[in-house]
């Protein structure tokens, strides 16, 4: 079962020197939990518009992952032989004048952090997959009794 | 209105403009020995119509991301006007992460500048690039605007 | 194992119409049939969602009831869980068919002991609607007392009852469009939703700042449990 409270303590602890807003949405786009330092109607701008964002560039990038297949590799070793499951997409990183979005997911949900601009992209990056992994162990719990 | 193809071997472009297009794709091919892990630059108009790409030499263009940069182009156009609505002002890039490749996309309105690198390329350095490339956005659309202006008195 | 129900009762008292208008959505065309019922018809009836009922409807002409005492004692009279047994109101022969009811009650106390027994008092819309009351609680107290020891239930039915239609009407409506609702107010929010097949569920939540997503998410987690549960009870 899920705790909303527990979780909004985690995101709480994510949302410190600089991140504004951490949401947990599900795959509809719906926040399961926020913590938003700018008030509940920014956080629902957020999670609506990031879901979107990342549904159109996995939607669109589908064809492009699937047909990723082994092929004779030319220059240097970098060519993937990576099947089209493991080359789909697991990180968006949105950057705006006044902030930054940083997109992953946890079990079948999305994890959202909105940070301001002086928070280097790095840091964002490696604090939203920190999260993301605390989280991806019990709710892939959860979500198994969803699909089974 | 954009929706012409720019090409060295355009009989219209003058001497200097294929000069400049030249200038700019030897730039574009040095950026991909210079960084490591990048594959492909390509600069779209809103509608994924190429203007210039720089690709590998020898051409090792194995997967979809590399070969079909019109997709990724029209994706980004759509998506940067959706995040330009965050209240968060104007999107600059966006950065998509996938199992074996990172795709870099800069919003130099008109334009799109795409580069697809390996994952493991540094992320940093790519986004560094924003204003570099910036620079080669704002030649082209200056030319085609010069262009224009030629064309229609 | 399925639930065996028993449906039984004089010839023309009305079982197999009566099984017409209550399972019509569920069984066959041919149920819509005019004649009299020959032996028994065997029907598995899906009721309520995932319940199934296993439904032998036996005819009622006195060869066939002789028949079932007789030679098709065991397997008719074995494993009932459920046993309906329709009087026509108007029965000119009220000894004869208490007759037959008590062999049926015998076959079922030596078979199947532990059998509900429900006894239908059928076609009372024949009967004037001032005297219904009096006749049906006559009947039914006689039958209380044949009945001994076993226990039953009685009601005064008819086909041509409008409520009934209109309650199964408004059954098979909401079933097939109620999906869930919320009700958000200040202080507190509250969640119905389909459960499973044969129950619904109702969650209020008295902290209003959990957001909806994750309510119905529990709902769903919950759903499953409460499935395998089902299930398991339904297959024993």
């Amino acid at each position: 079962m899920l705790k909303p409270k527990v979780i909004s303590q985690v995101l709480r602890q994510a949302t410190t020197g600089g991140v504004k807003a951490t949401l947990l949405l599900n795959s509809e786009g719906s926040p399961l939990a926020f913590v938003s330092e700018s008030g509940d109607r920014d956080a629902r701008v957020y999670a609506a518009i990031a879901s979107n964002v990342w549904s159109t560039f996995e939607k669109n990038t589908r064809p492009l992952t699937k047909e990723n297949l082994a092929t004779g590799s030319g220059s240097g070793g970098g060519t993937s032989s990576g099947n089209g499951a493991n080359n789909a997409l697991k990180f968006l990183l949105v950057e705006c004048e006044e902030g930054n979005l940083a997109i992953t997911t946890v079990a079948n949900m999305l994890l959202c952090l909105t940070a301001n601009p002086d928070v280097a992209l790095g840091i964002l990056k490696a604090k939203t997959e920190a999260l993301a992994r605390h989280l991806e162990e019990p709710f892939q719990r959860v979500t198994t009794y969803n699909s089974s | 209105m954009l929706k012409f193809h720019w090409s060295t071997g355009d009989l219209q472009v003058s001497l200097d403009r294929s000069l400049i297009v030249m200038e700019l794709q030897t730039y574009l091919d040095k950026l991909l020995t210079r960084i490591d892990g990048l594959k492909t630059i390509t600069i779209t108009d809103r509608e994924g119509v190429t203007l210039l790409t720089a690709t590998p030499e020898g051409g090792s263009l194995g997967t979809g991301f590399e070969t079909q940069p019109a997709l990724l182009s029209t994706t980004f156009a759509v998506v940067s006007e959706q995040a330009s609505k965050l209240g968060l002002k104007k999107n600059k890039s966006i950065v998509s992460v996938f199992g074996s490749h990172q795709v870099v996309q800069f919003n130099h309105a008109p334009f799109v500048t795409t580069l697809v690198a390996d994952v493991d390329a540094n992320t940093g350095i790519l986004l560094d690039l924003n204003n570099e490339l910036r620079d080669v956005t704002d030649v082209i659309a200056t030319a085609l605007q010069e262009r224009q202006n030629v064309t229609t008195p | 194992m399925k639930k065996k129900v028993l449906l039984m009762g004089k010839s023309g008292s009305g079982k197999t119409s009566m099984r017409s208008i209550i399972f019509s959505n569920y069984i066959a065309r041919d149920t819509r049939r005019l004649g009299a019922t020959i032996d028994v018809e065997h029907s598995h009836v899906r009721f309520l969602g995932n319940l199934v009922l296993n439904l032998w409807d036996c005819g009622g002409q006195e060869a066939f009831m002789e028949n079932y005492f007789a030679a098709q004692r065991d397997h008719i009279f074995r494993n009932v869980e459920v046993l309906i047994y329709v009087f026509d109101v108007e029965s000119r022969e009220i000894e004869r068919d208490m007759h037959y009811y008590q062999d049926c009650l015998e076959a079922i106390l030596a078979n199947s002991k532990d059998a509900k027994i429900f006894c239908l008092i059928h076609k009372m819309d024949l009967v004037q609607e001032e005297v219904r009351a009096k006749i049906f609680n006559e009947r039914f107290s006689e039958l209380k007392t044949r009945s001994e020891p076993l226990k039953i239930s009685a009601f005064a039915t008819s086909i041509w009852d409008e409520t009934l239609y209109k309650f199964k009407l408004s059954c098979s409506k909401s079933q097939a469009q109620f999906k869930s609702m919320e009700v958000r107010q200040a202080n507190f929010a509250a969640f119905f939703d389909i459960l499973t097949a044969n129950t619904y569920v109702m969650v209020i939540m008295s902290d209003p700042t959990v957001e909806s997503a994750a309510t119905q998410m529990n709902i769903t987690v919950a759903r499953k449990h409460f499935e395998k549960l089902e299930t398991s009870h339904m297959t024993r």
